[in-house]
This record gives structure tokens, sequence and C-alpha cells, in this order.
């Protein structure tokens, strides 16, 4: 495994140990190859443990240690050890860690410019920015996906004669299985581009998804007001989370006898971003619109619930007034009611958020006066070209691509892929 | 620098074997013409090339939109053209050309047009077979839901001909011709969307020549 070897270069392996984290960080730091965007090379190792590192702990379900587990890291721009992708099984000793992170990202064309993603970096930044914005996400939410020789098109007209194609991987943090995005809208993204027509962009910061505090019903299209997002000092973005409700899905998973259910329809979850990280004066240098989908999320908001968080494997067992759950998963998982007892959280549930998909849509850049590297806070914003605390560092192509309006635009990456594995179980 | 890319170089679109495959084209329609052989009506006797003339063509051609984001591809379409002018002696006539290009995909209309003097020049007053050069205005428009993608620079134009005689006055003439247009910026709904782009056009076809 690609992303294993990466870990010979990593400072350690029991990163608790911070005396050898220091030591051997150094070792690491000093034998760096060809510098990465997650690691220019320019801050080594601090030996220091972001608050990223450590989170997962093993369930009852899972056989990795997290000794295992936190040997998967890297060291961030800032030198701090960050966790990163890493396998559902573990391929040294075959054990499952129960959760999944999307794509192997050493399998994109770019990985060699990036280098190994610091799952929480601009969350950690956040932190030195503003003390009182604090937003620590947690780790199994982590999601890669990549793909290479994207074909890209371009508005109108312009798509008869233009071309390009993108090598793409992005990363977002999409937790499909608590309650935290339904009233939580800033989530830790990176994305990368590199496209034929010069367009480029390495970018890591905390996107603002739809307003704080809400989401979106997918059946009504109501913005649904849950309470006060964390932390309470969240600025709304553009786009919106689409999240399923109770009644969405009961109206689509709980049906007569004759029909099938539509879990398709019922569970899927579309985050929808319109992101720009912007300059001090607010010129947009780079404008981006994906929309991340998650079908069969373990996930649904009942507010008949303390937690509002409902449960869509829990739907396979209820029966009111002759309407229940019928044929597709609640079929497959319970042997049409034969199998009970089966939790949110077991790996026998379809219900697992492992099938992804993304829409490209479209990529701006608007930087024809460079410079390449820019500095901006966690949240995107206030782009300058020196760093300041808790600033992180941009790359951006010194291209304008908007030509005239004429924009580019990216496909569906992905299509419900299914990066599932056994053992992988919510919360994923 | 990590990150600086070097995006375009692994994107190899080869522009370089298409344009040698126009090239290829052209020379394969004048080695064609120059094996043609002679008939009857073409050995009837000395053309008449006198006072002015007018001259029509349809046919096939590729044309080319190349820059730094266009997909360069050589794309068919019909082309025709409309030329007439005066004879200023049996070698050399003189005139102005307009040829249209055009071609749909998926509902995008494309046309390419050129519009400028040309000259067309015959070995000596027996001659039929004959170059052409010509330069002017040319034009780019594509156009979908309102919506369009249009260029408008200065371009040569080369080609050849043969005027096979039907009658002493009327010939039918196949040619082919080259046209080629740098400098062009491509405008998107009127905002510059690449600079620098170059237009090309190569066609062939058959036209009646009225002498």
């Amino acid at each position: 495994m690609r992303q294993r070897r990466e870990q010979r270069f990593m400072p350690l392996r029991h990163a608790r140990l911070a005396g050898l984290a220091l030591g051997l960080g150094a070792l690491g730091w000093a034998c760096a190859r060809t510098p990465t965007f997650n690691n220019p090379g320019d801050v080594p190792p601090t030996g220091e443990l972001s608050v990223a590192f450590g989170r997962w702990t093993p369930t009852g379900f899972d056989t990795c240690s997290q000794e295992i587990h936190d040997s998967y890291s890297t060291v961030g721009p800032d030198g701090k050890l960050y966790p990163t992708w890493h396998p559902p099984i573990d391929p040294a000793t075959g054990c499952n860690f129960g959760h999944e992170h999307g794509a192997d990202p050493s399998g994109s064309a770019i990985y060699d410019e990036i280098g190994p993603l610091p799952f929480g970096y601009a969350n950690e930044r956040l932190d030195l920015y503003d003390p009182g914005m604090t937003r620590h996400e947690d780790h199994v939410g982590h999601k890669v996906e990549f793909e290479n020789d994207v074909a890209m098109s371009f508005s109108g007209p312009a798509d008869a004669v233009f071309e390009a194609r993108c090598h793409l991987l992005i990363k977002l943090h999409q937790g499909t299985h608590s309650k935290d995005a339904f009233t939580n809208n800033m989530h830790e993204i990176m994305y990368h581009a590199r496209c034929s027509d010069g367009s480029a962009v390495s970018m890591i910061f905390m996107t603002k998804i739809g307003d704080a505090g809400e989401f979106v019903d997918p059946c009504t299209g109501n913005h649904i007001d849950v309470g006060t997002p964390s932390p309470a000092t969240s600025p709304d973005g553009g786009g919106k989370r689409i999240i399923p409700t109770r009644s969405c899905v009961e109206s689509q998973i709980l049906v007569p006898a004759g029909d099938r259910s539509n879990f398709n329809g019922g569970l899927r979850e579309r985050w929808e971003i319109s992101e720009q990280l912007r300059t001090v004066d607010g010129h947009a240098l780079v404008s981006i619109n994906p929309y991340f989908n998650v079908s069969r999320p373990s996930r649904f908001f009942d507010p008949a619930l303390g937690d509002f968080t409902g449960r869509p494997i829990a739907l396979c067992y209820e029966s009111e007034g002759g309407l229940r759950a019928r044929g597709g998963d609640c079929e497959v998982a319970t042997r049409e009611g034969e199998i009970q007892g089966i939790t949110f959280d077991d790996p026998r549930s379809p219900f697992n958020g492992v099938r992804r998909d993304f829409d490209v849509n479209s990529l701006r850049i608007a930087n024809a006066d460079g410079p390449e590297v820019w500095y901006t806070d966690p949240l995107g914003r206030n782009a300058r070209t020196e760093p300041f605390p808790g600033s992180i560092r941009q790359w951006i192509a010194v291209i304008d691509n908007r030509r005239g309006g004429a924009d580019m635009h990216g496909p569906r990456i992905g299509k419900q892929k299914d990066h599932g594995a056994p053992g992988v179980h919510p919360p994923n | 620098m990590a990150g600086s890319g070097g995006a375009r170089g692994r994107f190899d679109r080869d522009k370089r074997s298409r344009a040698a495959g126009i090239g290829t084209a052209v020379a394969l329609w004048v080695a064609l013409g120059a094996l043609a052989p002679e008939d009857a009506a073409a050995q009837a006797g000395t053309p008449v090339r006198d006072g002015q003339w007018l001259g029509v063509g349809l046919g096939g051609g590729l044309d080319q939109v190349a820059c730094g984001v266009c997909a360069g591809e050589p794309r068919p379409g019909i082309v025709g053209h409309v030329r007439f002018g005066g004879t200023l002696n049996p070698r050399l006539l003189l005139g102005g050309e307009f040829d249209l290009w055009t071609r749909g995909d998926d509902g995008i209309r494309q046309f390419l047009a050129s519009l400028g003097p040309v000259a067309l020049f015959y070995a000596d007053a027996d001659a039929r077979f004959h170059l052409k050069a010509g330069a002017g205005a040319v034009g780019f428009r594509a156009a979908e839901d309102g919506d369009e993608l249009t260029a408008l620079t200065f371009g040569i134009t080369g080609g050849l001909g043969y005027d096979h005689p039907i009658t002493e006055t009327l010939s039918l003439t196949p040619f082919a011709s080259l046209t080629l247009a740098p400098f062009a910026d491509l405008r998107f709904n009127g905002d510059t969307a690449v600079g620098d782009a170059t237009l090309g056009l190569l066609q062939a076809g058959l036209g009646l020549t009225w002498h």
C-alpha cells in the first residue's frame, strides 16, 4: 500500500510518545523527498499532535487498535502530526477500522504534488486564528474522492470549441451519522485540481455550506431551523445541506402492501457548496460549487427525538397502519424481518454512508495577476500574500479561466461509488 | 515548486499531428489533380478568359480553431463560396471571394466565414489549372440559446483549382484552399474569452465558373 509506505517518511508510528515523535519527525523531515503542497518542507516536524490526531478509538465492532490506526499519520504544513487516509482494513494485520475515508488518494495523478492529506488541518488553524470559533470534527467523516483526466465542459457554444481535462483530488468532511450537520455548516474541504488549460488550485479551508443552524428538507425544500450551531459564531455560507427528514423518509420508505420502498429517493443527502477564496478586499480568487451526495446515510432528522437523530435501520422494523419498509435494503438486511435487533452501528446495517459521489460543477479562477501562493484565514477569506497567525497557505495558478463567462465545469464523479468494506459500520 | 503543476504538459493533445494531417490532405488533393487525365472537352481549345467572371462552389471543409484551451480538432462541415471579378489578362484574374463553412453540434451551430480580395493565376493563356491567393477578414461564430462565441481577424488564403470546360464560357472547377487567420480574440458574448487563437479552414469541392 502506497499510503502505508508513506509512513516510512513520517515521523512516528507510536504517536503518543512525544519524545520519539520529535526525534523521528526530525529524521523524517531531514529525509524528506520533494516538497509537497501539504508538506512544503519549510516547517520541520514539531512533534506536536493536532487536535484531530488520536480522536478515533475502536468500538466493539472494530478489530484494529488505536495504535495501528494512529500509525496512519502525516505531518501538516504547520509541523504538527495529523491523521490521514487509511484503508478500512489494515493490510499489514488484516484488522478492520470499521470506517472508511473513501478513495485512496495515492491513486490520484497529482498525489505526488499534493502529498498525504492532513485531516483536520483547517480546523486546527481555526483554533489559532480565532480561539472563539473552535470547530473540531470527528475522524470518520473525512471522505476522499479523486478522478484523473476528467473531461470538463464549457458554457454554451464554447463547449463546441474549448476542451480541458482535469485531475481532481478532493476531501470533504461529510459526517452523515450524527446530528452534527443538522446545525453545523462549517466543514473542512481540501480541493486540488490540475487542468490541461492551466487552471490549477490547491486549497484547504473550512467551507460554509448553507446557513448555520439549519438545513434543507429534500421533500419540501423548506429550511429546517434546528438550533444553535457549533461554534455559535459560524458564518452563513452559500449552497445548502439537504438532509432527509422523518416525514420525507416516511413518505418514501414506509409504504403500503404491494409497493416497494424508495431507498434511493428517501435516503440521500446532498451537500451543495458555493464557496470562494477571497482577498482582503473581497475579490474572489477561486470560486467552486461542488455538490457532495451520500446515499443511505445512517441518520435522518427526526424532530420527535431528543437528539433529532433518527436511524434508517429502525424503519426496517416499523409498522403502522399497514405501512412498512418493503423490499430493497431492509429486506436484504433483516431477511424480511427475520433478523431482529440490528442497531444503527451494526456492520450488518446497509445504512452506513459508504455510497457517495460528487458533482464537480464549476471551477473559476481569477488570479491573472498572481501570485501563486496566497494565505487566507481558515474560512478562505482575507487572502494576503504574506502569512499571518492562523493563516493557511493556498496555491492558485496564475490564470483567469473565467473566459468572459465561458465557465469550465465538471461532471458527476463516482456515481454512488461503494466505498464499503467488511466491517465498515456507522459511525462512518 | 510543489503544486506548480506543469499541468499543460501532462495533457498531450498532439496538435502538430493534426496540422500535419491537414497538410497531407492538401498534398493528396494536388497530386490527384496533377494525375487527372484531360478529356476531349478539356483539350477542345484555348479557354476564354475575358471580362467579368463569376464562380460558385460547394464542398466539404475542415475548420480548426486553435488556442490554449481549444480542442483544436479539425471539424468537418459544409463549405460554399461565391467569387467574382474582372480579368486583368488571361493569366491573372482579380476579384473578391466570400467563403462560408458551417456545422452543427448538439444544437450548437457554428460558422466560419472569410471575405476579401482574391487573385487567380494561370501559368499561361491556355492553362486551366490555376493557383489562388487571397486575404481578408475571417470570422467565426458558434451560438446556442442566446450565447455566442465569436472571433474576427485577418487571414490569408491559398488554393488551387482546375477549369474543366463544359461550354465555351462555363467550366466545372474542382477546387481546394487553405485559409489561416491568426491573432484572433475569441469572445464569449462580447467579452474576451481567449486571445491569440488561430482560425483555419481547409476546403475542397466542386464549383462552376463563368468567364
